[in-house]
């Protein structure tokens, strides 16, 4: 017969299978700055240079769809009440795929050229086909109906659209296409990505997490109910506009920035009115995360017109200061959490079956806040350099580069602490 | 009158801020004051609980004949906060400020992801399954 607690469990993945992402994803990160290392100047300089390209997609595939992934198959049973079925299908399936459609997607941009972007698009494809389908499943199945549930349903579909339109880049990038009908694309792949696939599902999470956690005033009920829907609408009719009228590229994108930075704005505003004041690092990293893409917004209509560092700013005030920063806030949370729940399934069935209570390493135990600060200092520092590139980029990207190394290897090492102090407190059940 | 899902709901949030009052208290290094205020939660949080355990549950399981899902899994969670409100007093009896606050933030985590599955899921199924018996399991709630 189970016990209760394997019912309890039953809805929370295995361990392991949010772990194989989780603990993947900063090692991304240390790579992506061990490339600027590399390559120093050449990202900042040109967007379109391999080395750029390779540098986006070791963050975007690497650190944000590999943790995005890991955090989905963990918060979907708590936020819809089910969970991804066959989930450890999907992680063994997935993980392996998507770890190596990145890494020859990046050297394919670098220096392998046409055969290896084919063989990184179709891996990332393959791999990240199977998950959609699992989660579109456990969605469909959700035994609740609130509007988070819809902005991930949506985040989803985004995410297939960024896919298609990446694969069909990979086409053009084989000789396929004219280069202008490639810039466009690119920028309706990077536009479904960061608007559609990322900024949805984290609109949708942070509907639920930021006034449960950070104990905020709700959001307003009529951003919850029509910003993710007019936002992924909006997407949609930038598909075909964009490609009858190209000259109203990329200005069509606006309304859907505008919806981002409004979301934004509003998030920070609940933080002021937060009932929880205890200083806590995930919500530094949501503020400046949220401060960021608000900058972004600002920067993005100057890069539009003038491109040259104004495209880096807004690509770092995007990624690594917005959508990264949040990242981290929660990985930091998600983590220790997830170790120590599991520890508790087991302390408590031993207390019941054996009697004598084991003690277990709390969230601070296995993941010191001291350390969590030292990252977030890092994390910064990277970010303060990034910024500053454009005004000596032959050293500063390279500066730049090896804070990336240090803030993405701290957290990677952190993660392995974690995983330590896991292991060896498991070791106490025998 | 209210609803289960937000009379229950607004039981969290007044826990919620007494919590936030004692973490705070901690953070600061007031240990006394933070201790007075745990505990006016750790009272409030049992006090909700066996409004669910006695009440709730057994009404929802009675009508759905469920008794081995949703109020099963909730029963199985509140003995684990149970657990940690043990280890939190067990921590201001030794003075441990760092481990009172780990102990807190870890509970904030537990408490709220439950509270998000009976908010979403069981306090709605209840209010569609118990329509006709609203006004007699609120008067029955509200009791001390």
């Amino acid at each position: 017969m189970r016990g209760i607690a394997d019912l309890s469990l039953e809805q929370a993945p295995p361990l392991w299978t949010p772990f194989l992402f989780l603990f993947g994803a900063p090692w991304f990160g240390v790579l992506a700055g061990a490339l600027l290392l590399k390559v120093g100047a050449l990202p900042v300089l040109d967007r379109w240079q391999g080395a750029a390209l390779a540098l986006t997609h070791l963050l975007t595939l690497g650190v944000l769809t590999l943790s995005m992934c890991g955090a989905s198959i963990q918060l979907l049973p708590v936020l819809v009440g089910v969970p991804v079925p066959r989930v450890r299908w999907v992680a063994a399936w997935t993980w392996p795929l998507l770890v190596a459609g990145t890494l020859a997607l990046a050297w394919g941009f670098l220096e392998g050229g046409t055969p290896w972007l084919v063989a990184g698009a179709a891996g990332t494809l393959a791999g990240l086909a199977p998950f959609l389908v699992a989660m579109g499943l456990a969605l469909a199945r959700a035994r609740v109906s609130h509007h988070s549930l819809r902005a991930m349903a949506l985040a989803c579909v985004s995410l297939a659209v960024t896919l298609v339109l990446g694969a069909l880049l990979v086409a053009g990038l084989g000789g396929y296409r004219t280069f202008d009908e490639i810039v466009l694309l690119a920028g309706l792949h990077l536009s479904w990505g960061l608007l559609g696939w990322v900024g949805l599902l984290l609109a949708g999470v942070a509907w639920q997490v930021v006034p449960l956690f950070q104990m905020t005033p709700e959001y307003p009920p009529l951003v919850r109910r029509f910003l993710a829907p007019g936002l992924f609408l909006w997407l949609v009719t930038t598909l075909p506009v964009s490609w009858l009228w190209p000259g109203l590229w990329p200005w069509i994108l606006l309304p859907a920035l505008l919806g981002m930075a409004w979301m934004a704005a509003l998030t920070l505003q609940l933080q002021r009115r937060r009932t929880r004041k205890t200083p806590d690092l995930t919500l530094d990293y949501w503020r400046l995360g949220m401060a960021c893409l608000l900058a972004a917004l600002a920067v993005w209509p100057l890069g539009a017109l003038w491109g040259g560092p104004w495209v880096w700013w807004l690509g770092t005030l995007m990624l690594p200061g917005g959508v990264l920063s949040l990242l981290n806030g929660m990985l930091l949370k998600i983590v220790p959490f997830l170790s120590w729940f599991h520890l508790q399934h087991r302390q408590m069935a031993h207390l019941r079956e054996r009697g004598g209570l084991v003690e277990i390493p709390h969230m601070h135990a296995l993941l010191p806040t001291t350390l969590g600060r030292w990252q977030w200092r890092l994390h910064l520092l990277a970010l303060m350099s990034a910024l500053a590139t454009p005004a000596a980029p032959g050293l500063l990207a390279r500066v730049t580069g090896g804070l990336l190394v240090a803030a993405y290897g701290l957290l990677g090492l952190a993660f392995i602490r974690v995983w330590l102090g896991y292991r060896s407190a498991q070791g106490q059940f025998g | 009158m209210p609803s289960i899902t937000q009379h229950l709901s607004g039981e969290h949030r007044a826990c919620d801020h007494t919590f936030a009052a004692a973490e705070a208290r901690a953070a600061e290094g007031d240990l006394v004051a933070s201790r007075d205020l745990f505990e006016e939660f750790f009272e409030a949080m049992e006090r909700h609980f066996r409004r669910e355990e006695s009440v709730l549950f057994p009404e929802f399981e009675a009508r759905t004949g469920q008794t081995q899902g949703p109020t099963l899994i909730m029963r199985h969670e509140h003995e684990q906060m149970r657990r940690v409100f043990q280890d939190l007093a067990t921590a201001f009896d030794a003075g441990d400020a760092g481990q009172i606050l780990g102990l807190a933030e870890t509970l904030l985590i537990l408490m709220q992801q439950h509270n998000t599955k009976e908010e979403q899921m069981l306090y709605p199924m209840s209010d569609q399954a118990l329509a006709d018996r609203l006004d007699t399991l609120l008067e029955a709630m509200q009791r001390p």
